[in-house]
């Protein structure tokens, strides 16, 4: 079943020069349980897709036209506080830089516990703290207990996506989007988000959006992949289907990007071996 | 950091400050040109008497002898005598500080109160008309000298409208209270004479808000420029993206971050009324310290010019160290800082 359907969705931003189109009439569908990833360069609208879903570009200089279907109700329609009932809720996002998106001032605890309050109001106070703690545990944090007493300065980026990850899960959303989750990590540190991410949304059949600019990310990740192009949508299909045969002139561009570290470690090492000889 | 030891580092750099503020003064109050004996005596005396009370003043002495028996007497809780009101300086500030600490802490809560709010209402809806309307009413309290606004607020409320009494603590048929803390409305609370309490507040509206009014400008628009600050971040729009109501953000998750940095500046801000509150007290005949010391120096009343210089001095030290203490706490990255 179709969970989330973005059908035309046109976005204009009115500024000083002039209107500027980040999204033209694009087209996006999620099913339950599908992780789908948007895939483009920076600029090409796929942030601003996130937060239109989410309502987060609400200002009278921008134009929006088309639907965004979720559970059959249209989010452009919404009224905000009904859009508010489903932020954190029932879709929920997870930002590129975790550090700066926990607020410096409060503690783990206190901003988990504030996610789950925006929308549960009857909760069973004696086993929050349990509940807390398997949610980070369920992101692979080793040490709980600390964590939710730390502020967002005492963790390492890594540590902060994944309680970012953790506290996107508390209200049990049907959709997450995740904008460029990995990106503001070091390499090493991203693989390793990334699988646990994969692993806790397919455990809980959650369905994901996934929107990155880096198509390696992508692969390990997502059943279909859309991608984006200067607002608009130049290439759909399975992950398989896109990384097998592109059919898009910019989709083989994109695929020529990803740097190719084994051929470049085999040619290092052949070099070697030569000048050894 | 240990906070025992962040304390004892404060009182102690809090002291070292305060011994040369004395110092300073105590120079710089002995090289103004005039004789304070003379003064003291008018121009009838003779030579003779002159310099009996120059002797008795220690003023014959070196400079170091000088402030040897100043420093004994302030040991000894004795400042000295007033060459002007002829009392002791002791008794004189303690009559005339607590009216000042009344006005000002009078002043600072409106300030706070009313220039905060509007501050956080100019930041959350930036070049909005409300923020317009705020951004006019601080810069027009940073501008105007606070004693204009004195003389405007007199002419309004105290002359056109008739509804606010034009001068001094409390009205001329009214008791003090007996003296306990010496700022009047706590007193007349505490011994349940609210009809003083009152009296006293009609009294103290007017030159408060004069003095408070620029300070409110500073206050709000601080506190706009920080909060602006504060919703550019990221975790703002990650509040939002979970369902934070707008209230609440402005509220609790904005202002936190926001108000760290403005309290350093609202406590500054607070210290520094004491001696700028001269003007007020002035035009409003407010029998306060900062008028005092203004006519200290007038008449070379020596003594009366160090105490008030130190009082000043220590309340801007004790200010800034309970700021800075709270500043501590609220912010967990010193707080938790070398932990």
């Amino acid at each position: 079943m179709t969970l989330l359907s973005i059908r035309n969705l046109e976005v204009q931003f009115k500024h000083y020069e002039g209107v500027t189109t980040a999204l033209k009439k694009i087209s996006l569908d999620i099913k339950e349980g599908e992780k789908v990833a948007l895939v483009g360069e920076s600029g090409s609208g796929k942030s601003v897709t996130a937060r239109m879903i989410l309502g987060l570009l609400s200002n009278s200089n921008i134009k929006k036209n088309g639907e965004i279907f979720f559970e059959n109700i249209d989010l452009l329609k919404e009224s905000s506080s009904q859009i508010k009932q489903i932020r954190g809720n029932k879709i929920s996002m997870i930002f590129q830089d975790p550090v700066s998106s926990l607020n410096p001032y409060f503690t783990v605890h206190k901003q988990m516990l504030q996610a789950l309050e925006n929308h549960t109001k009857d909760y069973d106070k004696n086993t929050i703290e349990k509940y807390f703690v398997d949610l980070l545990k369920d992101v692979k944090i080793e040490d709980p207990e600390r964590v939710l007493n730390s502020y967002a300065f005492q963790l390492s980026g890594g540590m902060a996506q994944r309680v970012m990850i953790s506290m996107a899960l508390i209200n049990n959303p049907k959709l997450i989007l995740a904008d460029e989750p990995t990106t503001a990590l070091d390499v090493t540190v991203q693989k390793k988000v990334l699988s646990i991410m994969k692993d806790v949304i397919s455990r809980k059949k959650m369905s994901m959006l996934l929107i990155s600019h880096n198509l390696g990310v992508v692969r390990e990740f997502a059943d279909k992949i859309y991608v984006i192009y200067q607002g608009t949508i130049l290439e759909e299909g399975s992950t398989e289907k896109i990384f097998n045969s592109p059919g898009h002139i910019y989709t083989q561009t994109l695929l020529q990007a990803i740097p190719k570290i084994y051929e470049q470690l085999i040619n290092a090492k052949l070099k070697r071996h030569q000048n050894t000889d | 950091m240990n906070i025992k030891l962040y304390l004892f580092q404060r009182l102690y750099s809090a002291a070292i400050v305060l011994i040369g503020v004395s110092i300073l003064i105590f120079i710089i109050a002995r090289i103004i040109p005039g004789d304070p004996a003379r003064m003291a005596l008018g121009p009838t005396a003779t030579q003779e008497m002159v310099e009996q009370y120059r002797d008795k003043l220690h003023l014959n002495d070196p400079i170091h002898v000088q402030y040897w028996f100043f420093i004994k007497g302030i040991t000894e809780g004795d400042l000295g005598e007033s060459v002007y009101t002829k009392r002791n300086v002791t008794t004189d500030v303690s009559t005339y500080f607590p009216a000042t600490l009344e006005l000002i802490i009078f002043a600072a809560l409106i300030m706070v109160c009313v220039g905060v709010p509007l501050g956080i209402l100019a930041g959350r809806y930036k070049d909005k008309s409300i923020d317009n309307i705020s951004r006019l009413i601080s810069l027009l309290g940073v501008v105007t000298p606070s004693f204009v606004w004195a003389v405007f607020l007199m002419i309004i409320f105290a002359f056109y409208l008739d509804i606010l009494p034009v001068a001094g603590r409390l009205s001329q048929d009214t008791v003090a209270p007996d003296k306990i803390t010496g700022l009047i409305i706590i007193d007349s609370i505490i011994r349940g004479q609210f009809d003083v309490t009152i009296d006293a507040l009609k009294h103290i509206i007017l030159p408060a808000l004069a003095l408070s009014l620029s300070a409110l400008g500073q206050a709000s628009r601080l506190t706009r420029s920080n909060i602006t600050e504060v919703y550019d971040k990221q975790y703002i729009e990650m509040a939002r993206a979970y369902g934070y109501n707008e209230f609440k953000i402005a509220t609790k998750y904005a202002l936190k971050p926001a108000m760290i940095p403005t309290l350093t500046i609202l406590g500054l801000d607070f210290a520094a009324m004491l001696g700028n509150a001269f003007l007020v007290e002035f035009v409003f005949a407010w029998p306060g310290i900062a008028k005092y010391g203004v006519q200290a120096i007038l008449y070379k009343d020596l003594n009366a010019i160090t105490a008030t210089t130190m009082i000043i001095a220590t309340f801007f030290v004790i200010t800034n160290l309970i700021v800075d203490l709270v500043v501590a706490y609220l912010n967990p990255k010193i707080r938790l800082s070398g932990k």
